[in-house]
């Protein structure tokens, strides 16, 4: 290898070093978590009650199919390896857009290519770099399954799944890269492309008639490689095969285009849209109307989804006592009634809710630390106007957003023919929004004191909090640091009262921190 | 005469650095003022201080007599930052909407001149914009406002040469109406075409503050003068002697009838005298405190 390729190699392996040791420990805590919570339930024994579930259509649509749960990493690639993977391969994805549509967006790509480099070659090394990340995601996943005890074996099947999805990733974002321009443009077409993968593989795991779609993409093969199960060596070849030669392809497009330039461009002109431009309130909609649009719509249908399979699962639990009785050691018992589950989903909402208030008004620290805000905090309103204009517009989007997936949840559950009133689902969506104070205060505390690690803080404390109410009782983890976290006073309303001393509580802790966020971004220095 | 800008003893640390060292400048309402220094030297900081961007350590701006920073001030000044970063999904005519929006007052009439001056696309999004494009919407959106106060940071540093020509008729415009400027730039002779006083910074020091008639003076004219003049260094005026390959290239500072007597009892072919440029001005002062 040449010198100049290596200090290519060196400049991208140092920009995606942080999200990949990131990626790494969480990939790695989930599938420990995952293995604690089998023993946690009894093992193989215990999980003979889920056995009914595991078979139900839809849930094999959601989380894909497996043959039963008799060993920890059969369950973790049931319970969690579905929505790993699609992370895995998102995370590849968007940072494939960064490395490459990202610069040569903003021209620092033009300096990476010139002397003896060529485009061909820092295109390959980034691909290469690419490809590491997924080895050393999947080398932690076996590490961490292995130690785990499970089967060497069957956790490198596990492991070689991984990493497919994650250079299934990496070729998806190289080719949009490729096609489509700016990077914002790349990144959707990468994003509608992985997830529109893993829709087509939920449709081929629903019923047996479109079981062949299982082989149409690369979710279906790593589905089929079975891990931990029966292994099929077979369905690695086109799971590791298909990218290796995608990413080729994109070799051969680059090749084909100018540098800077996409296959198609997305239009640059536009006319002119003078509406919600006339103040820092409105601005702060219309600067987010888009995000808004998709959160909704994504939790708008997994509210549907959801709602959908309250029915079936009711029913289930109706039928079979020792599915009951896991529930119930999960701390789960109100799943078996139609009230019950609604309120258990809408809680799992909790955390959309929580995050799209907190990465709301943590973007007024993105632009800030881009240095976008300085014309206008310099000549126009006063920064506390600017930030709380954010946080008018986030509290506005989160209710609408949640009156939306009431909406759908509740016209899933008639769907799938459960008879709730309209007044259940919207009880236990509303109390879903319960941390929103508190996520409100720790975002305008990130703003004011640390704006340029705000979006990671907050996105890193929501998940881990979450996870720690999540499988913080099946694992017995200690009383106190259960209560330190937030999600533990939000109830599964309407089946219990909504604890008002709790989140009005923490609501008093969200406006004081709040208040401290405001005062710190008045008086401190503009970053950027 | 309440004045433009006032910086009195300005301090600005970062941690045990010292961005911005005790500077105190004043800019009158219809005074372009050239703000010069190196890279690093702490033009940003002072102007970003003055934006009310960033909190002094110690001392105080004002703008129009307000804080800076207050909303008064706020209202009383447009801003052009080096590097101009807006939102990249809007296009041109929306952003240039939204600054006015912002800013509150905006003279729509010249904001469409502006537009045609500058030869701006307004239809093209801000992310579709080369660098000198971004900035012709940050210029177009600070002379717009009619603002008392413009602070440049850098303005022109991606403008061809045919805009850098329509910037300096907008300075001049504004001049003339009583706006007052404030101008950092490393583009020497632009400020020496605009300013008829210069601010100097180094290492965070303001280290001369003149007109730029003073500063000429100060530094003297300089003679190429032909022949065999032989030794001039002693000649009362004489700073600098700098031999040529046909005579010698001589500075002199102040009355230079001594340097003028002594050249006429001497075999002289020709002399060609030259006030220095700003730019060697610049040099000859940076130097100068550079060794100090």
């Amino acid at each position: 290898m040449s010198r100049s390729v290596t200090s290519v190699r060196a400049a991208v392996w140092r920009e995606i070093r942080t999200s990949t040791v990131v990626v790494t420990i969480l990939v790695g805590g989930v599938i420990e978590i995952g293995l604690r919570s089998y023993v946690a339930s009894g093992g193989a024994a215990g999980m003979l009650g889920l056995q009914p579930l595991v078979q139900n259509p839809a849930v094999a649509a959601l989380y894909g199919r497996v043959d039963n749960l008799n060993n920890g990493g059969v369950f973790v690639v049931w319970k969690m390896g579905a929505f790993l993977l699609m992370a895995i391969a998102l995370w590849e994805a968007l940072s494939a857009t960064r490395l490459t549509r990202a610069h040569e967006d903003d021209g620092s790509w033009d300096m990476m290519v010139i002397g003896r480099r060529e485009r061909g070659s820092v295109l390959r090394t980034t691909s290469l770099v690419l490809g590491e990340m997924g080895l050393v995601v999947a080398g932690a996943s076996w590490l961490v399954a292995w130690v785990g005890r499970q089967s060497p074996v069957g956790a490198m099947y596990f492991a070689l799944g991984v990493l497919a999805a994650a250079w299934s990733g990496a070729a998806i974002g190289l080719l949009a890269a490729q096609v489509a321009a700016p990077r914002r443009a790349a990144s959707q077409a990468a994003l509608v492309i992985v997830v529109g993968a893993f829709f087509v593989r939920v449709i081929a795991d629903a019923n047996s008639s479109s079981e062949w779609l299982r082989d149409a993409t690369f979710f279906g093969w790593i589905e089929k490689v079975g891990a931990f199960q029966t292994p099929d060596a077979w369905a690695l070849i086109p799971a590791l095969a298909a990218p290796l030669v995608a990413t080729c392809a994109v070799w051969w497009l680059q090749g084909r285009r100018d540098a800077g330039g996409a296959l198609w461009i997305h239009a640059d002109s536009a006319s002119p849209r003078p509406f919600l431009l006339g103040s820092a309130w409105s601005f702060a909609w219309r600067e987010r109307s888009s995000v808004w649009r998709w959160w909704t719509l994504g939790l708008g249908v997994f509210g549907g989804i959801l709602g959908y399979l309250t029915n079936a699962l009711v029913s289930l639990s109706r039928t079979d006592p020792a599915y009951v009785a896991l529930l119930d050691r999960w701390g789960l018992g109100a799943m078996i009634s139609g009230v019950g589950f609604v309120a258990l989903g809408a809680a799992v909402m909790s955390v959309a809710f929580s995050f799209l208030v907190a990465s709301w008004i943590v973007s007024v620290a993105s632009d800030e630390v881009k240095g976008r805000l300085d014309v206008a905090l310099a000549t126009g309103p006063r920064r506390v106007v600017w930030l709380l204009s954010a946080v008018a517009t986030a509290l506005f989007a989160v209710i609408l957003a949640d009156v939306v997936t009431t909406l759908t949840m509740w016209s899933g559950v008639r769907l799938g023919g459960t008879h709730l009133p309209l007044s259940v689902v919207a009880q236990a969506l509303a109390s879903s929004l319960g941390l929103v104070p508190f996520m409100v205060g720790g975002a305008l505390c990130l703003v004011g004191y640390a704006p340029r690690v705000a979006f990671a803080i907050s996105a890193i404390f929501i998940l881990v909090q979450y996870v720690v109410q999540a499988l913080g009782p099946i694992l017995h983890w200690p009383a106190l640091l259960l209560e330190s976290d937030p999600f533990h006073y939000l109830r599964d309303v309407p089946v219990q009262a909504f604890d008002v001393g709790g989140v009005v509580g923490l609501s008093l802790v969200g406006v004081g921190l709040g208040a401290f966020g405001l005062r710190r971004y008045a008086r401190r220095d503009v970053v950027s | 005469m309440t004045l433009a800008l006032e910086i009195r003893d300005l301090v600005k640390d970062y941690g045990v650095a010292r961005a911005v060292d005790h500077v105190s400048l004043s800019v009158e309402p219809g005074e372009v003022v050239g703000f010069l220094g190196p890279n690093g030297a702490g033009k940003s900081t002072t102007l970003r201080l003055a934006l009310g961007l960033l909190r002094p350590t110690s001392g105080t701006i004002d703008v129009h007599g307000y804080r800076a920073g207050s909303a008064p001030a706020r209202a009383n000044v447009a801003y052009v930052p080096g590097d101009v970063s807006l939102w990249p999904q809007l296009t041109g005519e929306d952003t240039l909407t939204l600054l006015a929006s912002l800013h509150g007052s905006t003279d729509v009439a010249y904001t469409k001149e502006l537009i045609e001056r500058f030869e701006l696309d307004p239809s093209k999004r801000l992310r579709a914009y080369s660098k000198g494009n971004r900035q012709k919407i940050a210029l177009i959106g600070a002379f717009a406002t009619r603002a008392p106060l413009l602070l440049l940071d850098e303005p022109t540093s991606g403008l061809d040469p045919l805009m850098e020509r329509v910037f300096r008729e907008c300075i001049v415009g504004a001049r003339d109406r009583g706006q007052a400027v404030l101008l950092s730039s490393h583009m020497l002779s632009e400020v020496e075409h605009l300013c008829r006083r210069v601010a100097m910074i180094r290492s965070g020091r303001l280290f001369r503050v003149a007109d730029v008639a003073q500063l000429q003076e100060h530094i003297g004219v300089e003679f190429d003068v032909v022949g065999d003049v032989g030794d001039m260094s002693s000649v009362e005026g004489v700073v600098r002697v700098e031999t040529l390959p046909d005579g010698v290239r001589v500075r002199v500072v102040g009355a230079p009838g001594a340097f003028f007597a002594v050249l006429a009892a001497r075999n002289v072919t020709s002399v060609h005298g030259r006030e220095a440029s700003l730019e060697e001005i610049f040099l000859s002062f940076y130097d100068e405190t550079a060794t100090t």
